[in-house]
């Protein structure tokens, strides 16, 4: 039963969306991880908490979103929202309280928050094709976001790391409409 | 059950396989976590011998997650019998990895082809190093589609126990961290239905490699610095290790002079850089007989000493501890540990430390490498000189290392002396042309003259210099941008002219 869900999900989406989707939310996440490294290091501490910090957090959030995923009735833009407004509330906060590491559960929170859309992402998107289609060009998207804002970052300053992730995650919004069922 | 399917399959790797599936969760788990131990060996060890600069980190970054890549490809075409000898072969070339990268560069370096080591090694990372731990989450998923959630969820614990490991474990060293890599994927391979008696003689020459490992990584760095930092034949490795934030090296050359190298670059162990210590430490200490100084950067911390030597409290502020343990066991001869009492060590980010200390300084010293990462231009920035001007007292002095020479056609100097500039109202610049540096003094009003800064340069041995004031500092910075955290080009440009310099110099 579960089999002929999939294959009938699979093939109501078009292969380049099942291609171009994913990637583009590689670049996505591959951008906001590095804004937030870059944003963290820059103004909270450059230490390895920050680091242990971020890839904790995120890897946790993604894990708990992933095992959610087929209890949550959130939709993909939903949790794409949640995840944007946690990244900025990061930004914000790192902001307005510079280095205060007292602040750590907070950032801790975000993070996770922020986590949760690609745990949810890959199991949902799981539905739609094959594993390893949607992996590989999602890691393919996050090569491509990670060097990309670390280029950009470099070359144009930290407004890189706000537009950088809005201009992708408006890409994302739009290409998530036929994509996301529960959209 | 859901298997690969049949027609990749025989005879006795039909029942491999099904042992392959029937633990699926346990695979990607230890999958999850090998794949975090191997990158920290990978990124420590390729940025090491590529001489780190952010470039070189992005490149090796990219190389790493482009093997998981080529692993989810190649999930649906390997067939399963494969899997048992992909791990054997994942576990030799990974245990023997630091080893096997440090002979091919330094082979090709002594043939004069070290730029081939930019192509070679990034080209092999992503086959030989990520790709075999990314093959089983899509191949598990494809066949057990209502799984992915559970896979995917167990891959990421996995990763995050991985990460939890290297903090517990890994200030004990590259052979506790191999041993317990070999452990989990002779695990790995054993739930991938490998045999038993295999699985013993595995385990024996893990045991075995395990035990030969600490000589053979000693002696394949010392190899690999003659090669490409031309040091005298005859080079022992005293220490070396991977810390959370780089690869910690001294070496000890048959003269006895001792040598500090994070990530592959010197940090310490020329005359050059003891001229640096003395420029920074010895004479500004003179000048000012500080009370109270604080050095931002550990290093070989000969500059805490000179400073320390001539009396008041000196504090060090490093980010990495691997560092000052590194320094303080085998350079304590150069910065004297042991022996002067005024002396402490703050592990911090000396940007967060400063913003958060109540402490004021006479003197402070910025002993940090130059830009070659973003992290370290940050110390460069005008926003840490604006923290670093509040933490000085009324007669304090900021002392920079300029990096290189300040002309008019080095953009490094003229960038960082334009960003000083911009916090200081009076800068002055002292290029030593025996160690080809240009070091500025900074503060709201020195409390010294030029002539003052000459004759203890002159008392300090330095016989080979140019002065200059502050309006010759204005003139030379020209109209150049400081340095804030939106100007970080200075980077890309540095990263990207060291890679060049580096290859041009084959």
């Amino acid at each position: 039963m579960i089999q002929t869900q999939q294959i009938a999900g699979a093939a109501s989406t078009p292969a380049g969306t099942r291609r171009s989707y994913p990637l583009i939310v590689g670049v996505l996440l591959g951008a906001l991880q590095t804004g937030l490294f870059f944003q963290l290091t820059f103004t909270l501490s450059s230490g390895f908490t920050t680091y242990l910090l971020i890839t904790l957090c995120w890897l946790l959030g993604g894990a708990l979103g992933s095992s959610l995923a087929p209890r949550l009735s959130v939709s993909l833009r939903g949790l794409q929202a949640a995840m944007l407004i946690a990244y900025a509330l990061c930004g914000v906060l790192v902001l307005l309280f510079p280095f205060n590491t007292a602040l750590s559960p907070a950032y801790c929170l975000l993070i996770g928050a922020a986590g949760l859309y690609p745990g949810v992402f890959f199991a949902r998107e799981s539905t739609r094709g094959t594993a390893r289609g949607l992996f590989f060009w999602e890691n393919n998207g996050f090569i491509i976001g990670l060097a990309l804002t670390t280029v950009v970052f470099m070359l144009a300053g930290r407004a890189a790391l706000w537009l950088l992730p809005a201009g992708l995650a408006l890409l994302v919004w739009v290409w998530s409409a036929p994509a996301d069922g529960r959209g | 059950m859901a298997a690969v399917p049949a027609s990749l399959l025989n005879g006795t790797a039909q029942r491999s396989a099904r042992m392959a599936i029937s633990r699926p969760m346990l695979v990607v788990f230890l999958g999850g976590v090998n794949l975090v131990l191997i990158q920290w060996v990978l990124v420590r060890e390729l940025t090491a011998l590529l001489m780190g600069t952010e470039l070189v980190v992005l490149l090796v970054t990219i190389t790493y997650f482009l093997g998981l890549s080529v692993g989810f490809l190649a999930s649906s075409r390997i067939p399963a019998r494969w899997l048992g000898a992909l791990g054997a072969a994942a576990l030799l070339l990974h245990l023997s990895l630091p080893i096997w990268f440090r002979l091919v560069a330094a082979g090709l370096a002594s043939a004069g082809a070290y730029w081939a080591v930019f192509l070679l090694l990034p080209l092999a990372t992503p086959f030989v190093v990520s790709a075999f731990y990314s093959i089983f989450l899509p191949l598990y998923a494809d066949h057990q589609q209502e799984r992915l959630p559970r896979l995917y969820t167990t891959e990421l614990l996995g990763s995050a126990c991985g990460v939890l490991v290297l903090v517990a474990l890994g200030g004990m060293g590259l052979t506790t961290v191999y041993a317990l890599y070999a452990g989990i994927l002779m695990g790995l391979l054993l739930a991938l239905g490998m045999r038993r008696v295999t699985a013993i003689a595995m385990l024996i020459g893990c045991a075995a490699w395990i035990l030969l490992l600490p000589a053979l990584n000693d002696w394949s760095n010392a190899r690999w610095f003659e090669a490409l930092h031309e040091l005298p034949a005859g080079l022992r490795t005293l220490h070396s290790s991977y810390s959370a934030y780089q690869k910690v090296d001294v070496l000890e050359d048959p003269q006895g002079r001792r040598y500090l190298y994070l990530d592959g670059l010197l940090h310490y162990g020329t005359d050059r850089w003891s001229r640096l210590n003395v420029i920074m430490g010895t004479v500004p200490a003179e000048l000012l007989k500080p009370e109270s100084s604080l050095v931002i950067g550990a290093g070989s911390m000969e500059m805490e000493r000179l400073i320390a030597e001539r009396g008041g409290q000196v504090t060090t502020v490093e980010l990495d501890p691997a560092v000052v343990a590194a320094s303080a066991a085998y350079l304590d001869s150069v910065n004297l540990m042991s022996i002067l009492p005024n002396r402490r060590v703050i592990i911090d980010d000396a940007k967060h430390y400063i913003a958060n200390t109540g402490e004021r300084y006479d003197l402070i010293a910025t002993d940090v490498p130059a830009a070659f990462s973003i992290q370290t231009a940050t110390l460069y920035s005008q926003p840490f000189y604006e923290q670093l001007a509040r933490r000085l007292t009324g007669d304090g002095v900021l002392v920079v290392n300029l990096t290189t020479r300040l002309t008019e056609d080095n953009l490094t100097a003229r960038r960082i002396a334009r960003t000083i500039l911009s916090v200081f109202d009076e800068v002055m610049v002292v290029t030593s042309h025996d160690s080809r540096l240009s070091f500025a003094f900074a503060a709201d009003s020195l409390p010294f003259s030029l002539p003052d800064l000459q004759a203890a340069l002159e008392g300090s041995g330095e016989t080979s210099f140019t002065l200059y004031h502050h309006a010759a500092v204005e003139a030379l910075a020209g109209d150049v941008a400081p340095i804030t955290l939106d100007t970080m080009d200075l980077v890309l440009q540095i990263s990207a002219s060291r890679i060049v310099d580096r290859l041009a110099a084959e």
